[in-house]
């Protein structure tokens, strides 16, 4: 296969693993909002409440909810549709909103909801492959969200190098271990002595660090060059795993749609075309 | 051609779009004319480590029975909720500091405090602000300089 065939094969395959995906996440997310809303009402303050002033939904409505966006996911799995898309797009949205944006607007599960809101006109079944383009726009869009933060950390260095202010940037000397350090304090969780005996390689982590950052900012590349993609994706799966053990941010659930997305699917064709799982993915010339 | 194969072509313009929005976003959250309204697109996430303005300040609760003062930890094993424990103190004490319906926030706030303690014999709640230096924080004996900041009775 060349670029532009595996391209459109590798998204087609995304398309139908996401909605098969999406039913076990919304299970997760109904247990997680009813563990949310054990703790006393007057606790329960999401954003989204305090613009429509009005009172949480019950875990029952809640899961009602949840189901019917389940069925949506699994209808636009036989019916593909940019209504249907555009419906499950909303609701996933909306219910990660009730769950997570406590207190504060939250990133947590950006990376499906952004696929879901990009993907939204791109139905296999009209994709051709000289549609490759769009493929990369989509590509594009999630791999920006990184590429700025990425960005963004070699700006406040810059900065940092010609205006010499006392502030730790991310190049010099202890500061992953000082960011985990604080990170750990502000929620009194301690240290392990394994992670202090780590950090006690000072230059090797600068120089991981900045490798990180430029890996980082760089990710957007992925979007025009598949083995690169395949490089990224493994790439943020060990951000992700680095950010969870030694930064605190829990984001394991987008680990599994960085895979979802980003896997190299063309890879395994002849394995999926023998065991006959292949999906239809005829395509019109 | 027909119409949903055209309107794929748009795709770039969500991309667009959703640029579009993080950019306002940003301006907004930075003169302070709206929260983050957008946040699809982390720009400033971490764009300097934590601790690297070398001294912060922080919220820390403390229950009073007695003559005993314990100091309440906001760790748990699930990680979101610790943090969002966090998250709860530093919103209901801006909520206060803004003199914004400040008895709903303070019965809030000691609601949320014997909630994370699971005990609810506190006579009152302290809490004090502490002036930490990021780098002493490897130092396991260092106690931040701290000074009480509000009284939850």
């Amino acid at each position: 296969m060349n670029y532009q065939n595996l391209t459109i094969y590798n998204f087609k395959i995304s398309y139908f693993l996401i909605r098969i995906f999406l039913p076990f996440w919304l299970v997760f997310l109904t247990i997680s909002y009813h563990s949310v809303l054990k703790s006393p009402d007057i606790l329960f303050e999401p954003i989204i409440l305090t613009f429509l002033h009005g009172t949480p939904p019950s875990v029952y409505s809640f899961s009602i909810l949840a189901i019917c966006t389940g069925i949506l996911a699994i209808a636009s799995l036989f019916r593909q549709s940019i209504a249907l898309n555009v419906c499950l797009f909303l609701l996933v949205a909306l219910l990660n909103l009730f769950v997570y944006s406590i207190y504060k607007i939250n990133h947590i599960n950006h990376l499906l909801i952004l696929s879901l809101f990009f993907g939204v006109f791109l139905l296999p079944r009209n994709l051709k492959f000289s549609d490759y383009k769009k493929i990369q726009f989509f590509y594009l869009g999630l791999l920006l969200t990184y590429s700025v933060s990425g960005f963004w950390k070699l700006a406040a260095i810059f900065l940092d190098l010609i205006q010499k202010k006392p502030e730790i940037s991310w190049m010099e000397p202890g500061a992953a271990k000082v960011n985990t350090m604080v990170n750990f304090y502000l929620i009194d969780r301690p240290v392990p002595d394994w992670m202090i005996s780590l950090y006690s390689h000072e230059t090797i982590w600068i120089i991981i660090t900045m490798i990180g950052i430029f890996l980082q900012f760089l990710s957007f590349l992925g979007a025009f060059n598949r083995k690169y993609l395949t490089f990224t994706m493994i790439f943020l799966i060990l951000m992700h795993l680095y950010n969870y053990y030694f930064v605190l941010a829990d984001f394991r659930l987008t680990i599994i749609v960085v895979i979802i997305l980003f896997f190299p699917y063309h890879l395994l064709q002849p394995v999926l075309k023998k065991m006959g799982l292949e999906p239809n993915l005829t395509t019109k010339k | 051609m027909n119409i949903k194969s055209e309107l794929s072509n748009y795709t770039k313009y969500l991309v667009t779009l959703s640029l579009c929005l993080s950019i306002t976003s940003v301006f907004l959250s930075r003169y302070q004319v709206a929260q983050e309204i957008y946040p699809f697109a982390p720009w400033k996430l971490f764009s300097t480590p934590s601790g690297g303005n070398l001294t912060f300040e922080s919220l820390k609760a403390y229950s009073i029975k007695g003559s005993d003062t314990i100091k309440i930890s906001l760790n748990d094993e699930d990680i979101f909720k610790a943090n969002k424990r966090l998250y709860a103190i530093r919103y209901y004490t801006s909520k206060i500091e803004s003199g914004e319906n400040t008895e709903l926030y303070n019965k809030k706030l000691r609601t949320l405090l014997d909630e994370i303690k699971s005990d609810f014999n506190s006579e009152k709640y302290v809490l004090k602000k502490e002036f930490v230096h990021s780098f002493r924080l490897s130092d396991k004996t260092y106690q931040p300089e701290s000074s009480i900041y509000l009284i939850i009775e």
